[in-house]
């Protein structure tokens, strides 16, 4: 049999070939996937100027993204969707991600940035481990009450926040201890959520 | 704004980092990624979704490195095919480039050549076959093309596209 295609096969692949529009959601995803990845022109804030982790932030907001995909995949759903991974016993705890000067991810690009953080996450939803994660709006906040010195808990800018399931201490912190935000540097304070 | 090609979309893009300028590019190529993942996931929208936005958050960062040496949609498609392969990957499910693989396809065609039931019998073949016969039936690359793309050898290929079409003829016939 040659490469070549017969005409009755020809015409059977141009009739799978007649192209089948595309989920109107799916723009939106990709083009919120692209904006958090820094792909469309920004006036980055100055707080990210002082400390070069735009691109870091980034990342993080894209790994968040993959990992809000990934949860919703395996959550399950009515056309057949995977069921869900089974979640690690134990409580819920809230790691706060920050970046300080000491955070440096100068050599990498962002979308080196992006993938590492982006496997990250999809693992931690992979093995039922994620239970949410958002990014964090770049400006101030609010301490109340008004006027009050805000107290971190560490220096520098919280970035997002992850919240995992597992069984104590021990192993949300090696949950953290293995994200790439350790790896350049940066902060991740372990919070355990209570009557979880 | 209107661009008369993708050589000048993506010119304006790399240009000005416009949502804009990207969403000419997206309306333009998306269409055809789609039907790619759909063919290549054996119709499983959810995940070809998932591919399709993940080829673009990785070919978007690229496109200053294209080198016009194939269309936009070739290199883009091969963004699709290589994320659909990442995802088998994490699956556990890497397609088996056995030569002895059976074409035991699902279910039976009732009414061979109407275009779902074509898509039925494309969707049932054996993934390794499927994949061979889309890439080069429906999306015109040629053996060295999805060789270089899924790691295997031109022959692997050609061998692959031989199974499928006869698979699919007994199929539909």
């Amino acid at each position: 049999m040659t490469d070549e295609l017969t005409p009755e096969e020809r015409r059977w692949l141009e009739q799978v070939a007649e192209e089948v529009p595309p989920p109107a959601e799916l723009r939106a995803s990709v083009v919120a996937g692209l904006a958090a990845a820094g792909a469309f022109k920004r006036r980055p804030p100055a707080r990210f100027h002082r400390y070069r982790t735009f691109a870091a932030a980034a990342g993080i907001a894209l790994a968040f993204l993959v990992g809000g995909l990934v949860g919703r995949a395996t959550a399950g759903g009515p056309n057949g969707a995977p069921a869900p991974p089974a979640a690690p016993a134990g409580e819920q705890f809230l790691l706060l991600l920050y970046e300080d000067a000491a955070y440096d991810a100068a050599g990498r690009s962002t979308d080196q940035l992006v993938a590492e953080y982006a496997a990250w996450a999809g693992q931690l939803a992979a093995e039922g481990r994620l239970v949410a994660a958002e990014k964090l709006g770049e400006e101030e906040g609010r301490v109340v009450p008004a006027g009050a010195t805000p107290a971190p808990v560490a220096t520098g800018v919280l970035t997002g926040f992850f919240i995992v399931r597992a069984p104590g201490y021990a192993e949300a912190a090696r949950v953290a201890q293995a994200s790439p935000h350790t790896g350049y540097g940066g902060r991740v304070v372990v919070r355990r959520i209570e009557g979880t | 704004m209107s661009y008369p090609d993708d050589r000048a979309a993506v010119t304006a893009f790399l240009d000005h980092r416009d949502e804009a300028a990207f969403d000419v590019l997206y309306h333009r190529h998306t269409p055809r990624l789609w039907g790619l993942a759909l063919r290549l996931t054996g119709g499983d929208e959810a995940e070809a979704a998932e591919v399709v936005q993940e080829a673009w958050l990785r070919a978007v960062p690229r496109l200053a490195e294209f080198r016009w040496e194939s269309t936009l949609g070739t290199w883009l498609g091969a963004f699709v095919v290589n994320r659909w392969r990442t995802h088998r990957r994490r699956q556990g499910r890497e397609v088996a480039w056995d030569p002895e693989a059976v074409a035991s396809l699902a279910g039976s065609v009732e009414t061979p050549g109407s275009g779902l039931d074509v898509r039925r019998a494309l969707d049932a073949l054996p993934t390794g076959y499927r994949t061979v016969l889309v890439l080069f039936g429906i999306y015109g690359y040629s053996h060295d093309e999805i060789a270089a793309l899924l790691g295997i050898a031109p022959g692997t290929s050609k061998s692959q596209l031989s199974r499928a079409r006869a698979a699919l003829r007994r199929s539909l016939a």
